[in-house]
């Protein structure tokens, strides 16, 4: 267990604790690299930072709409699939291809098809009488494309873990309850359902805290524009700290963002366990 | 008596001499030398293209390019400078990071190169570029590649409609024209704003100007601003280069924020989110009657397929102001005679260089590249090449008509080049700003900008934002040292204690 | 009730349509790899042959492209080297939790766990810039070794959490079968439960190779020529003006391939290890 223990601390815990550091310190790199300690101003001016907050609330908008959709879309594609038609698994090789695809490719992908004059969602629409959206140039909607996007990519996920979960509930139940006579909706709702709950839960945590992590596709798709209104945490501060070479501030959004997320989710942890919805004991 | 004697030395004296020029003429090789070009992965790389192949079979050795997008263009070379590394030779970068790169001492000299390259004709290359652009403190250290600046485009099926000029007059009381002033230029986006006059059964549109955040919109501002705050014969209009005093929050740079949120009324719808290339788009499709841009709006205007603007526009120096404030006294001063507009025609993002860095492999091939890649014959070809992304710098540039005709235009000088070579030789032109940090400073105005634009704040309350900053940021990185590249950025003396 | 013909139908209807939808960006990127600039430039151009003539110019000018090479072997060799090294160190990690007592003050093996997992809660921009300083001090910028040195923290999480879960599906009975017959620990880990999991190893495998492979935050941030990946340098190719998206799509092309077939393989693996774990 050392290696690992040792190769975390160095790499994970050594750069968390420095970067808290960091946080509060003024870093030079003119005319080579200098730290100085320097109290708490980083922190204060990312208080009164409308950037800062203002990609908060936009990733907050991409989590939970995405995560709620590509819920949404992976439970009926798996539901779908449970039944046992011709063709079967020839679906679900396709429907898990976009898992695994680099993020970036997926974003070039999306670039093209958004593309505003040449891109097919534009020819189709113009092609049957409506008229053509700037996908990713109105600051009011760029961030509902960009979450199609992420439902594209990561739907999948959830569909795989979904028919997993699915696979789970022995036959018994519902024949039982089909002897009794309930429909399908009703066996979804009274038998399927609460056994996947734990399984549901699991998948959006999984998800949740994925996507919080977002900046990949958006590097490609929009920058983060049009203007900041799709940048996320994550690219603020990668754009801060290491585009613009202000460490310090950089290393501020990151952390003052990881406690946001860590709050978040034990608080969200917390709910759960105290609803008694699922033991996340092992996982 | 033939002496046979001296003329065996004279034989020998001939054979050395012979040997000598031909070694200095024929073609120096670089078989097995890579050079590594780093640049912009767009149009930057086109042009790095071109030049590549025509070096390869040149010389013979081979050229590696590394492209980065522009955004993080800046960053990674400045990451491979504090390393300390030779990880790059060639350097095709935006000249405001001059002061980053070549004050900081990381780009190698080209002087005595250039004074061994007899084929590079410098003297025929604009004065702005051959001594200033390329130079900081006294020294040359990149060779000019392209000859940026921003000027005006306006569709001459307008301005010279006998009709619309009676209508015009009438409304305005004065002749309808190439705008000599913003308030003309506006006067004459409101004029043409919301009506079909060039009969292809659509409305047109007054300005198409760039005003989206993020996409270098805030340059089309300071073009804008610069006549109101460029008082002949004082350098520099964004900073006070007695004290690096901000200046963004003066008289002149309200009234050219005022002016240009103003604009919106007359031009493209939602014109907020319009950004450079939607204006090149707008403007080749004729739904506009002016527009503000680097060249690039006029080349696409004439030379795109599709456009519907061939020989229907005009270009023109960036229009002036009446009035410029006077830091110096605090007071406006009124131009009304002689001259009796005040041009400042700003040379926006000061165009791309090229330069070698101080750790290079091998100078001598990495300079042989960069010469060809900005040389007359080489330099000619890429600028009258599509989404190469440069512009005229170059006397013959601006001569070979024909090249420019062969490209797609119907009367270059007219399109195109008179403007250019005007604002390029104007005495009132200004380089943009070169100072370390610049991205830093421009992010802070480009984001306050945009927040007057849509209203939340006044044009006032937006540039104080600025202007404090501004000043954060120069404290940040040190005021002295910023102070002293300024000045040497204006080509100013060290300032005297 | 619905009829079960009608019911089929729209069963279908909505499964090709998703279909269609995941095959969408895929088809696109995989034709604009054989498109002219003038068929990228000009309008929407679907079918080859019928409305654009394709061509190999694209694959053939990034084939000889020695960056494209280059960051071809770093990714490959990059993602190798650390899915390994991430397997190695978290499959020791994960039999000494699964068969182990630790105890660290109030420490305990499930808080061990938990705090290894959690690890990959933390976005990696916390640690991306204290790294980029980190390296520089050792002076392992845009090298490989730095960045396999990184992959190998980012992977390990996953890797203890699978393995764990594989050990645990062991029954221990077998091993204290061996234990009995006098193997020594080596021989019992070696003989009877590293063939048991392998299964398990090779999914853990693949999918840190994948993760590796897409990583692109660390790769941006810490590397720039010599130790460029395929995500970074397919991100450099990005432009504000003129992208050539011919030149891009084929490049993209080359990097989605083998992750895809990877994963392809070893999904039921992947899908084993997935439901138990979930349970």
């Amino acid at each position: 267990m050392a290696p690992a223990v040792i190769v975390l601390l160095i790499f994970t815990v050594f750069p968390f604790l420095f970067t808290i550091f960091l946080s509060f310190s003024n870093v030079s790199l003119v005319g080579g690299l200098s730290i100085n300690f320097e109290g708490i101003q980083n922190w204060v001016r990312l208080l009164h930072d409308g950037r800062f907050w203002n990609s908060i609330s936009n990733i907050a908008l991409f989590v939970s709409l995405g995560v709620v959709l590509e819920y949404i879309l992976g439970l009926s594609l798996a539901m779908l699939l449970r039944q046992k038609i011709p063709g079967r698994e020839f679906f679900r090789i396709l429907f898990l291809m976009p898992i695994s695809i680099t993020p970036l490719a997926v974003g070039y992908m999306f670039r093209m098809l958004y593309h505003p004059s040449r891109g097919v969602f534009n020819n189709i629409l113009s092609s049957i009488g409506l008229p053509t959206i700037n996908f990713l140039g109105d600051p009011d909607l760029a961030m509902f494309f960009v979450i199609a996007t992420d439902v594209w990519h990561w739907t999948p996920l959830i569909f795989l873990l979904l028919t997993a979960g699915l696979q789970g509930i022995p036959e018994s139940y519902l024949e039982a309850a089909q002897i009794d006579g309930a429909n399908s909706w009703q066996r979804f709702r009274y038998i399927i359902f609460p056994q996947l709950i734990p399984t549901s839960i699991a998948a959006i945590l999984l998800r949740s805290i994925e996507a919080s992590k977002f900046m990949d596709k958006l590097y490609i798709l929009t920058g983060g524009g049009p203007g900041i209104s799709t940048e996320t945490p994550t690219l603020f501060a990668y754009l801060s700290g290491l585009n613009n070479f202000d460490l310090a501030y950089g290393a501020t959004i990151a952390m003052a963002f990881f406690v946001l997320v860590l709050v978040f989710f034990i608080l969200t942890f917390l709910v759960i366990t105290w609803f008694g919805l699922t033991k996340l004991g092992r996982a | 008596m033939f002496n046979y004697k001296k003329l065996g030395i004279l034989m020998l004296v001939a054979i050395f001499v012979a040997t000598f020029a031909l070694a200095a003429y024929s073609q120096k090789k670089y078989e097995d030398v890579t050079v590594t070009v780093v640049t912009e992965s767009g149009y930057q790389r086109n042009s790095a293209v071109m030049a590549k192949n025509a070096w390869e079979e040149e010389y013979e050795g081979e050229i590696e390019i590394v492209t980065f997008p522009f955004g993080e263009l800046y960053q990674k070379i400045m990451t491979t400078f504090t390393m300390g590394q030779a990880q790059f030779d060639v350097l095709i970068f935006p000249s405001g990071w001059m002061g980053d790169f070549a004050g900081g001492g990381y780009l190698e000299p080209l002087d005595k190169y250039l004074a061994e390259d007899e084929d590079f004709n410098m003297n025929e290359v604009m004065p702005i570029f051959r001594d200033r652009i390329i130079k900081w403190a006294g020294k040359t250290y990149s060779l000019p590649y392209d000859g940026d600046l921003h000027n005006i485009v306006v569709r001459t099926d307008l301005i010279d409609n006998p009709e619309y000029k009676e209508q015009f007059r009438e409304e305005y009381g004065y002749e309808l024209d190439v705008p000599e002033t913003w308030k003309e230029y506006r006067d004459i986006a409101e004029f043409a704003d919301g009506w079909d006059w060039d009969g292809d059964g659509e409305e047109e549109h007054g300005a198409a100007e760039a005003m989206q955040k993020g996409t270098q919109s805030y340059w089309m501002f300071l073009s804008r601003a610069a006549p109101y705050m460029a008082m002949p014969g004082q350098p520099g209009f964004m900073f006070d280069p007695e004290t690096m005093e901000p200046l963004v929050n003066k008289p002149g740079f309200v009234e050219a924020l005022k002016a240009y949120k103003e604009i919106q009324n007359h031009g493209l719808p939602g014109a907020l989110n319009v950004n450079v290339s939607d204006v090149r788009d707008a403007f080749a499709a004729g739904e506009a009657a002016l527009a503000i841009d680097w060249g690039d709006t006029a080349i696409n205007a004439s030379t795109l397929e599709g456009s519907e603007v061939q020989g229907k526009y005009q270009a023109a120096m960036t229009p002036g102001t009446k009035k410029v404030w006077n830091r110096k006294t605090g007071e406006w001063y009124e131009f009304e005679k002689f001259p009796s507009v005040n041009h400042a025609p700003f040379l926006a993002f000061g165009g791309w260089t090229a330069g070698i860095t101080k750790h290079a492999s091998n100078k001598e091939a990495a300079y042989s590249y960069i010469s060809l890649l900005t040389g007359p014959e080489h330099s000619l070809k890429a600028v009258t090449t599509a989404e190469t992304g440069r512009q005229p710098y170059r006397q013959s540039h601006f001569a070979s008509v024909d090249e420019w005709t062969r490209f797609g235009f119907t009367d270059p000088d007219k399109e195109y080049l008179n403007a250019v070579q005007r604002s390029l030789s104007y005495p009132n032109s200004r380089p943009d700003l070169r100072i370390p940090g610049l991205q830093r400073y421009y992010d802070a105005l480009d984001a306050q900008i945009t927040r007057a634009l849509t209203g939340e704040l006044s044009p006032r309350k937006a540039l104080d934002n600025v202007a404090n900053r501004w000043e954060q940021i120069t404290d940040d990185l040190g005021r002295e040292r910023q102070l002293e590249l300024y000045r040497q950025s204006l080509g100013l003396s060290p300032k005297e204690e | 009730m619905v009829p079960r013909k009608v019911r089929l139908t729209l069963t279908y209807i909505i499964l090709i349509f998703w279909s269609f939808m995941v095959l969408l960006p895929i088809y696109w990127l995989f034709t604009t790899s054989f498109k002219t600039r003038g068929a990228v430039i000009g309008g929407t151009k679907y079918l080859p042959w019928a409305q654009f003539k394709p061509t190999i110019q694209p694959w053939i000018n990034i084939i000889e492209e020695e960056t494209l090479v280059l960051s071809l072997t770093n990714t490959a060799v990059i993602a190798s080297i650390s899915a390994f090294l991430a397997l190695l160190f978290g499959t020791m990690a994960a039999y000494g939790l699964s068969r182990y007592k630790f105890h660290f003050g109030f420490f305990q093996n499930r808080d061990i766990m938990i705090w290894i997992i959690s690890q990959r809660m933390m976005p990696p921009i916390v640690t991306a810039i204290a790294l980029f300083i980190m390296l520089k001090w050792f002076n392992l910028l845009d090298t490989r070794i730095g960045l396999i040195m990184v992959y190998v923290a980012f992977n390990l999480p996953i890797a203890v959490w699978l393995m764990e879960n594989f050990f645990s599906q062991i029954p221990e009975t077998l091993e204290e079968a061996a234990r009995i017959d006098g193997a020594s620990r080596l021989q019992i880990f070696g003989r009877i439960v590293l063939p048991l999991a392998m299964p398990g190893l090779v999914a853990t495998f693949f999918l840190c190779f994948v993760f590796g492979w897409n990583q692109f935050l660390f790769a941006l941030t810490l590397t720039w020529r010599n130790a460029r990946t395929l995500p970074v340098l397919i991100a450099a190719q990005h432009a504000q003006a003129g992208p050539q998206w011919w030149r891009i799509s084929a490049m993209t092309v080359v990097t989605i391939v083998p992750p895809i077939i990877i994963s392809t393989y070893v999904r039921e693996h992947l899908v084993k290890g997935v439901v138990t774990t979930n349970k």
